[in-house]
């Protein structure tokens, strides 16, 4: 194996594998506590007033804090795979009035991203860490899981992890109980149904991107594999380095490749599982019947629009300015609105679909909107800080970026 | 039930919400009044001082109402009296046809025209094929019941 | 620039209803010590897997002016509304006193409640005038519990409640249900969506139209204004078939306030009002219940309140009820409690905060009278009284006696003539009778968590269907003008899938009583 790597040395487009100082952040942390480091450190040296991080209750309830005491960032280190939460949505202008860092799956930094585009807060002062992700769970379906399929309960659980495409839960007693998530989906368990076709694994568009695809066998668990994206996130790693709170060093070969492999292998399965999903319904009436039909049981609670990370109206909105209750629409005029405003900017996160108490498939009616439109123009929303096409002053203001244009009429 | 092409009622007449731009297009209409170009009574105008006025709002608005089509118009590109107020038009259209083709509805139901002050025959000929293609068509399912 | 604002978050409950939805509550404490309010998501919360109806969502709105104690109109210390209301119930007679709760205190603030008018050998007051109209032996009925993870297990679902608008967090259980192929039959004046079968009777003719099996869960509730034929009749169809029930209930702490009262005479409350009106109630003593957002008829209960001795009130809300108030007694909002709450499923949960302030005031009022309870005791009480070992998100209480021995049925349906079948086809074919200049319907509340607890929703309008609306040549846009016993409201109106001859309102109606009554429209 190589060298560690010294901190002045470390440069955009580094693929390393790095590891939490500490003995007890390591111990702690997913793969060797890394992010919980970068995070620490940056706070401890003054990079960030604030971090942003998942405070935890049990095993399976996790929320939200800002925090800027260094103990409750160490204290969160670990992945918490049943808390399907979208931490972007917590940066508000009041809350970001400093520089702020945080943890980010690929849903949380797309959000970033789109937010950071309708001015909710700068990307200069934002840093944003990112993590691999293979998808998160509902609490619920976790409980339930526990009660039928691994008839375990759940005050017996220890810990949880994800080796090998098996979800394993450690209970009490020190034994492990292992299922495929695949049979787990079969079922209609396992991870959430946006998840299973989300379309970005690895955060490129985070200043780093971190996870353990890559990290060889006799290190599991212990290294995190991270590749500085932008020159934030050189800072970010360099600060943590100088600062003594982790140690990084060069891949060799074979980890570089393991990690594109793996990657490609997942975003097979989640376009696979996309076009199953969003196979067409070819008559326009049958489509309609199809929408209709699904937003019969809405009771209009605004919470679809309440937690969606990207849509950053607030109160007064078009979606909820002009829809009335006391109209007896064939199809409400709020979910219309919002069709077609995140047709171009929906990133698929699955928060409105987790929330809707009609237990209406959001995610889905939403993607149905944006998965032709983005294709159309060649937009992924969430990735670079192109404008949304939606307002492009002109028609070839879409027509000059990555092609594509309008072909519709 | 909607009733199939075949057995829509006699009485049903297309209803077209159409958009008109102050300077272009509403002037059109004026001129195929005065040239007295034959046309449908389908259309129920509404003046705009730009098509670029014209907000998605609007047009999902005129359908939940029980709109069968609906009509934006405006300058021709390039004479926007706005500089380029038509070419936002533009671009929203694109989405909101897309959008409302998703949904279920005929491409036909939203159009876009440009109509200048002077095409008052354009104006008469653009009405008669948009009532004829959504005469085809027949109601909208956006219709809400009880409305004609 | 560094933000020196305290997150506080508080893994709490909503205080809507009495499903009691889990929740999270992010008190933003400023510099200045001003708090803000908002609600975010709790996903592993077990009531709800962390989603919430529109009530839910609103709560900032529901904390958002904190109470301050008064004395006769002034601003005091808490000690001061203490001492004042001790002097009040010192000199009150006794047999004049009455103390009112409905459900929006915790179990331990009920329990010391209790314990405060039991020193004046008072039980506590919950207006729910239902258990007093039904034989004792159906209240065990009431308050058996069931999770609304049954719900879904149903072969048959028979929804007495509209889901939509009262428990919207049953919705998802009905629609599981559905999903697991059950048959959702719904009974009520509205359509609704989830329903395989819709009917709208009257309860004399449940037994004839309604057939659920063992396998079947009749959902209904019980509140203020229940009728009892109403409730007696599911009671009974549940009896006769073997069906489970799920009696839901509208305030979080309906359950537990019902079982703390050892009193099986509830009054109305109509009849506490009359009571008041009479002079025979001199003083009333409000729980966290806002008598004013409850009562029938607005104005009469302003006008009766104003003749009571002493009016006092401890809440965390403002209202108009402590505007009215002698002496207001200023507890902390909900989401700061320490304590339980017992929910329509018969799960105790906690509240999740860490203040005893509200039940330490009611505490040392009975000390005064005597009695000396503190919270841990109190805690311990109340475990003992629901049968529970630990509290927590998963204690269920041991399920309650089942209702022993035959019910006294008096055979409702023999009541109804044969004709009569479901009442749709009864108003409609009445309805014919009636000229156009005078169309009549019943109007019928959906009572929705907003209407209990008197905060504004965006539903300024009635509801009407769209034969209604055209026989009384309505227009789009317009108002609907409805007369009832010489007071006439002007008010929009939606076109909605119900039943001829109703109008169906989610707010109260500044024309009349409660439930059930008839209504003419003025035509023009
Ligand atoms: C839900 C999830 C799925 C993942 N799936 C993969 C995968 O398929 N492949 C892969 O290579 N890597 C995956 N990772 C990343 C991997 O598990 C490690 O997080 C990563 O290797 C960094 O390890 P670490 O020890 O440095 O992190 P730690 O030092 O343990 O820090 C973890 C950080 O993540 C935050 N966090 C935990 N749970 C969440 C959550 N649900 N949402 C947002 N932030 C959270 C914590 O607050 C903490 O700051 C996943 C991570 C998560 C959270
Ligand atoms: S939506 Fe994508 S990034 Fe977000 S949790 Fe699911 S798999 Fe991870
Ligand atoms: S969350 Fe569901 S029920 Fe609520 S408004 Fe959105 S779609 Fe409707
Ligand atoms: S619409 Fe739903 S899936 Fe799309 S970004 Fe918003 S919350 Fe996420
Ligand atoms: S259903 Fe009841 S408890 Fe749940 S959020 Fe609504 S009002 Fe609150
Ligand atoms: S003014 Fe006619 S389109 Fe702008």
């Amino acid at each position: 194996m190589s060298e560690l790597k010294v901190a002045a040395d470390i440069k955009v487009g580094d693929k390393l594998l790095g590891w939490a100082a500490s003995e007890d952040v390591r111990s702690r942390g997913a793969s060797g506590g890394l992010v919980t480091a970068v995070l620490a450190a940056a706070l401890e040296t003054g990079l960030v007033d604030r971090v942003l991080v998942l405070k935890k209750v049990s095993e399976f309830e996790a929320y939200p804090v800002f925090t800027s005491d260094v103990q409750e960032v160490l204290e969160s280190a670990g992945s918490m795979h049943s808390v399907p939460v979208n931490l972007a949505r917590y940066l508000k202008p009041e809350t970001c009035s400093g520089k702020t860092a945080l943890p980010a799956k690929p849903c949380d930094a797309r959000a970033v991203v789109e937010r950071v585009k309708r001015n909710v807060m700068s990307s200069e002062d934002t840093y944003v860490i990112g993590l691999n992700c293979g998808g998160t769970m509902h609490p619920e379906k976790v409980r339930k899981m526990l009660e039928t399929i691994y008839r375990l309960d759940p005050e017996e659980i220890a810990g949880e992890e994800i080796v090998k495409g098996k979800l394993v839960f450690f209970t009490k007693d020190g034994k492990e109980h292992a299922v495929p998530i695949d049979d787990l989906e079969a079922e209609d368990l396992g991870r959430r149904d946006s998840c299973r076709y989300c379309q970005v694994k690895i955060p490129t568009n985070a200043d780093l991107a971190c996870g353990n695809w890559g990290v060889p066998g006799d290190l599991a668990e212990k290294v995190t594999f991270v590749e500085v994206m932008t020159e934030k996130g050189v800072e970010l790693l360099r600060n943590t380095v100088s600062a003594g709170f982790a140690e990084v060093m060069q891949p060799d070969g074979k980890s570089i490749s393991a990690r594109e492999k793996v990657n490609k292998v997942m975003l097979g399965m989640s376009e696979k599982r996309k076009t199953e999903v969003f196979a067409p319904i070819e008559n326009g009436k049958e489509r309609f019947e199809y929408f209709r039909k699904e937003l019969e049981n809405c009771i209009h609670c605004g919470a679809c629009k309440a937690v969606c990370p990207v849509c950053t109206c607030g109160e007064d909105s078009k979606c909820t300015a002009y829809f009335s209750l006391a109209d007896s629409h064939k199809m409400s005029l709020f979910h219309m609105v919002r069709f077609l405003h995140l047709s171009d900017s929906c990133i698929g996160c699955g928060q409105c679909e987790d929330v809707c108490p009609a237990e209406i498939p959001l995610t889905r009616l939403y993607q149905r909107f944006a998965v032709p439109v983005q294709k159309e123009y060649r937009y992924l929303p969430g990735m670079s800080d192109r404008t949304p096409p939606f307002f492009a002053l002109k028609l070839e203001d879409n027509e000059d970026k990555e092609g594509g244009g309008c072909t519709c009429r | 039930m909607e009733p199939e092409k075949t057995e829509i009622s006699k009485s049903w007449e297309p209803r077209i919400v159409m958009f008109c731009c102050n300077w272009c297009s509403y002037a059109g209409a004026d001129g195929a009044g005065i040239g007295r170009f034959q046309q449908p009574a389908s259309m129920r105008i509404i003046r705009v001082m730009c098509s670029s006025r014209v907000d998605p709002v609007h047009v999902f608005s005129a359908f939940l109402e029980g709109a069968d089509a609906v009509l934006i118009t405006g300058c021709h590109l390039g004479d926007c009296h706005y500089i380029n107020g038509n070419e936002k038009t533009l671009v929203k259209f694109n989405f909101m046809r897309s959008m409302l083709k998703e949904l279920g509805l005929e491409e036909e139901r939203l159009q876009l025209n440009w109509i200048s002050a002077s095409e008052g025959e354009k104006f008469a000929e653009v009405v008669r094929m948009v009532t004829e293609q959504v005469r085809q068509l027949g109601p909208s399912v956006l219709k809400p019941e009880g409305v004609a | 620039m560094q933000v020196n604002n305290r997150e506080n978050v508080y893994a709490s409950i909503c205080p809507g209803c009495g499903l009691a939805c889990g929740l999270y509550l992010r008190e933003t404490v400023s510099e200045t010590g001003e708090a803000l309010v908002s609600v975010d998501f709790r996903k592993s919360a077990q009531v709800n897997a962390g989603k919430l109806c529109s009530f839910g969502l609103k709560l900032p709105l529901y904390y958002a002016e904190p109470q301050t104690s008064m004395v006769k109109g002034q601003k005091s210390e808490l000690e001061a509304a203490i001492s004042a209301s001790i002097e009040a119930l010192k000199t009150a007679p006794v047999k004049s006193l009455a103390f009112f709760s409905v459900g929006n205190a915790t179990n331990e603030e009920q329990k010391a409640f209790s314990v405060l008018a039991g020193a004046f050998d008072k039980d506590v007051e919950t207006g729910m005038g239902v258990y007093s109209s039904l034989p004792v032996s159906m209240h065990a009925a009431l308050n058996r519990n069931m999770s609304l993870e049954e719900v879904e297990k149903a072969k048959q679902v028979f929804l007495f409640v509209d889901p939509y608008s009262q428990y919207p967090l049953l919705l998802r259980r009905v629609l599981r249900a559905k999903e697991n192929g059950a048959k959702i039959v719904c009974i009520g004046p509205r359509h609704l969506p989830v329903a395989d079968e819709q009917f709208c009777l009257k309860p004399g003719e449940y037994g004839k139209f309604l057939f659920p099996s063992q396998d079947s869960v009749l959902v209904a509730d019980i509140h203020p204004y229940s009728d009892p034929e109403h409730i007696k009749a599911v009671l009974e169809l549940a009896e006769v078939s073997g069906s489970k029930t799920l009696i839901l209930k509208p305030f979080a702490n309906s359950a537990g306030a019902g079982l703390l009262t050892a009193n099986t005479k509830q009054c109305t409350l109509e009849k506490l009002l009359e009571g008041i009106d009479s002079g025979k109630i001199k003083t009333l003593f409000c729980l966290e219940s806002d008598f004013l957002e409850l009562t029938p008829d607005r104005e009469a209960a302003v006008r009766a309140l104003s003749k009571l001795d002493s009016l006092i009130v401890q809440t965390s809300s403002r209202g108009e009820l402590s505007r009215l108030a002698d002496i207001v007694i200023a507890s902390e909002p909900f989401y700061r409690k320490q304590g339980t709450v017992l929910n329509a499923e018969g799960r105790l949960l906690s509240i999740g905060g860490d203040s005893t302030l509200s039940f330490d005031a009611l505490s040392s009022l009975a000390a005064a009278f005597g009695k000396q309870l503190d919270f841990e005791s109190a805690r311990k009480e109340v475990f003992e009284d629901f049968g529970l070992k630990k509290a927590g998100e998963f204690a269920f209480r041991a399920p309650a006696e089942p209702c022993s021995g035959p019910v006294e049925t008096e055979a409702p349906c023999s009541k109804y003539e044969p004709g009569q079948k479901s009442c749709s086809i009864f108003l409609s074919e009445s309805l014919q009778e009636y000229s156009s200049a005078s169309i009549s319907a019943s109007l019928v509340y959906s009572l929705s968590p907003f209407m209990w607890h008197g905060l504004e929703d965006e539903n300024d309008f009635v509801e009407l269907n769209l034969r209604m609306i055209r026989r009384l040549g309505l227009v789009k846009g317009g108002t609907v003008k409805i007369r009832s016993q010489g007071k006439i409201v002007d008010i929009k109106f939606r076109v909605s899938s119900i039943e001829d001859g109703y109008l169906l309102s989610s707010q109260r109606l500044p024309i009349t009583g409660f439930p059930g009554v008839e209504v003419k429209f003025s035509v023009r």
